[in-house]
């Protein structure tokens, strides 16, 4: 099974769950709060939660970056050297 | 080239602000969602912390808002990048 169809099937399962308990078509009763409340909130409370996870997760790396200065003026020589190679073979950078 | 060994250091001091408040806000972020739409339907109408939140519906309408907002600014940049492509293709070709 591929990354993707796996990713589509675990997907297409916990929509298919959720659909079912909030049109009651399983003949499982929550409690009221919980379907009347919570179960519509659920898709929204996932969004926001991937979308808190994903800043989160860049704010993260961000914070612990190890910076490297060396190598940043190791790769602008580098960077220059490409260039002038290039130019000097016809092609306009 | 001689390959030196790199000593990488620490993200630089405004690096660090940026990540920590991008970091300290989704998780505030995280935690208040959290409470207020998944926590709050089960306390008491009577419990103080009710007084923090708005309204239940408006946990609702807030990401729906974001997410039509979201999704119009980036489809409508993604639509003029394309425009501006194939006019230059056409410019180049005419």
């Amino acid at each position: 099974m591929t990354r993707a169809t796996e990713a589509a099937t675990f997907f297409g399962i916990i929509a298919t769950v959720y659909l079912a308990l909030l049109f009651q078509l399983l003949p499982i009763s929550l409690p009221e709060t919980v379907q009347d409340f919570t179960l519509p909130v659920l898709p929204w409370w996932a969004l926001v939660t991937f979308g808190a996870y994903s800043l989160g997760n860049i704010g993260y790396h961000v914070l612990t970056f190890r910076d490297c200065p060396e190598a940043y003026d190791e790769l602008q020589v580098q960077i220059a050297q490409a260039q002038n190679d290039l130019r000097s073979k016809g092609v306009t950078i | 080239m001689i390959q030196q060994p790199l000593t990488p250091g620490a993200a630089s001091g405004q690096d660090k602000v940026v990540g920590a408040s991008l970091l300290t806000f989704s998780t505030v972020v995280f935690v208040y969602y959290t409470l207020w739409a998944i926590v709050m339907p089960f306390v008491d109408e009577t419990y103080f912390l009710h007084a923090y939140f708005p309204p239940r519906e408006y946990a609702i309408r807030i990401p729906c808002v974001l997410l039509v907002f979201g999704l119009t600014v980036v489809l409508t940049f993604l639509s003029m990048i394309m425009i501006k492509s194939k006019k230059k293709v056409e410019k180049k070709s005419a």
